[in-house]
């Protein structure tokens, strides 16, 4: 077993201290240090000249423009502006990627289990159209999911990706507690240009749950078999399944 | 515990603001990244301020989600930006931390160094560890993930760290 030696104090403490929230007591003990520790003297020193700085900083942008971007823009904006120079670099190689949603033998792609309703929505230049099943998609389109249910809850969404690693796209402490009715996701799903099969895993919790343990439940699942496994979320939890699979076109 | 309000959200602005920016730039180590990060912060945190409960506090929550943004940049970026890591120090064990503050605030530039170099699995415990200074069982209790687990990640993280500088000083 190893023995942990913790400093004399912690970043979180530190910053704590310079937000004017840490306990006055605990405050009061590391202003003492200070009076013997020149470091972390000039230290607390610049990051309080920062902090004055921060306030009239020309980078600074106003909390109403900040306030205009979290209602109004489209929640894609971020990740399109991210993904930007990766689209580029594609339109110039004039290698445009589609994803294709696989289908089923009754023509859905979409599986719902317990009673989850998820509309997938396409958004492109063109407007947006819900998807049924068939539809081939262009790189740069979105995808944005709308989940319906009569009772509310706490949301989760987990792409699984054909190489078994899986990712939190939405966690219910982003989203919150979703009252009963209809709710559209913020952030849309930007379509990359990675090919091969995924799934989202929509699941709706009664309570909030415990999303590391899906994740790790999920990646154990496909180590073992692929996507030909049959992973349910547990009982008080509703889930809706989004499977395609994404391929370059000529 | 009431509901946050966008009232409360510029208030935290004006007071974490300056913070928040400055975990960003130990993370991202570009300063209009760490900006563009800041601010995307606090429009996350207006964007999803009802599903604060008063769990953690306002500083914690906004480090939370700072950190998320900064992963999801790294994730952009790839694995092949990072920079140069001569004269960088190796970090130490996982459960330890240098006492002396220049001695960790160098090990912390390192870390956002390497960062973009793994997983996000790994980075999130990594930024607990080396950016906040919490000690294995306080990142257990954050993450939901078992000691164990953490400390493994961790260990991953160290392995992989001084193999990758002792090839760049080789």
């Amino acid at each position: 077993m190893n023995h942990q030696h913790s400093p004399a104090y912690t970043s979180a403490e530190l910053e704590d201290l310079l937000c004017g929230a840490l306990p006055a007591q605990r405050e009061q003990e590391i202003l003492a240090l200070a009076k013997e520790d020149q470091e972390l003297a000039n230290y607390l020193q610049k990051r309080r000249e920062d902090a004055q700085n921060f306030l009239l900083a020309p980078e600074r942008r106003s909390f109403a423009s900040l306030l205009e971007e979290a209602n109004s823009s489209p929640p894609w904006w971020r990740k399109t502006k991210f993904l930007l120079p990766v689209l580029l670099s594609a339109a110039t190689a004039a290698a445009t990627m589609v994803m294709v949603p696989q289908m089923g033998s009754n023509s859905s792609h979409i599986r719902h289990k317990g009673g989850l309703s998820v509309k997938v929505a396409l958004l492109n230049q063109g407007g947006s159209q819900l998807l049924k099943g068939g539809e081939t998609l262009q790189s740069g389109d979105r995808l944005r999911l709308t989940i319906d249910d009569p009772h509310g809850g706490y949301p989760t969404v987990i792409l699984e990706e054909s190489s078994g690693q899986v990712q939190l796209l939405y966690s219910q402490q982003e989203l919150g507690e979703l009252s009963p009715g209809t709710h559209i996701l913020p952030d849309s799903l930007l379509l990359d240009e990675a090919t091969g099969k995924e799934r989202l895993y929509i699941i709706l919790s009664s309570t909030p749950p415990n999303e590391q343990q899906f994740l790790k439940e999920l990646n154990k699942a496909h180590q073992k078999g692929g996507f030909n496994h049959g992973w349910l979320p547990p009982r008080g939890s509703k889930l809706s399944v989004i499977e395609y699979t994404k391929g370059a076109t000529q | 515990m009431t509901e946050l309000t966008v009232t409360d959200i510029e208030s935290y602005y004006q007071q974490y603001g300056s913070s928040v920016l400055q975990r960003c730039r130990d993370i991202l180590q570009e300063e209009s990244a760490a900006w563009d990060a800041m601010h995307q912060t606090f429009v996350r945190a207006i964007r999803y301020r009802k599903s604060y409960r008063g769990q953690s506090s306002p500083r914690r929550w906004l480090f939370s989600i700072s950190h998320r943004v900064c992963m999801d940049e790294l994730q952009r970026r790839g694995r092949n930006h990072y920079t140069s890591l001569e004269d960088s120090p190796e970090p130490q064990d996982e459960y330890e931390l240098p006492q002396n503050l220049n001695a960790r605030l160098e090990q912390r530039r390192m870390v956002g160094k390497l960062l973009s170099l793994f997983n996000p699995k790994v980075q999130e415990v990594v930024v607990l560890r080396y950016f906040e200074e919490l000690e294995v069982r306080e990142i257990s209790e954050e993450t939901g993930l078992s000691p164990r687990t953490v400390a493994r990640r961790l260990s991953q993280f160290l392995e992989r760290s001084r193999k990758i500088l002792k090839e760049s000083r080789a």
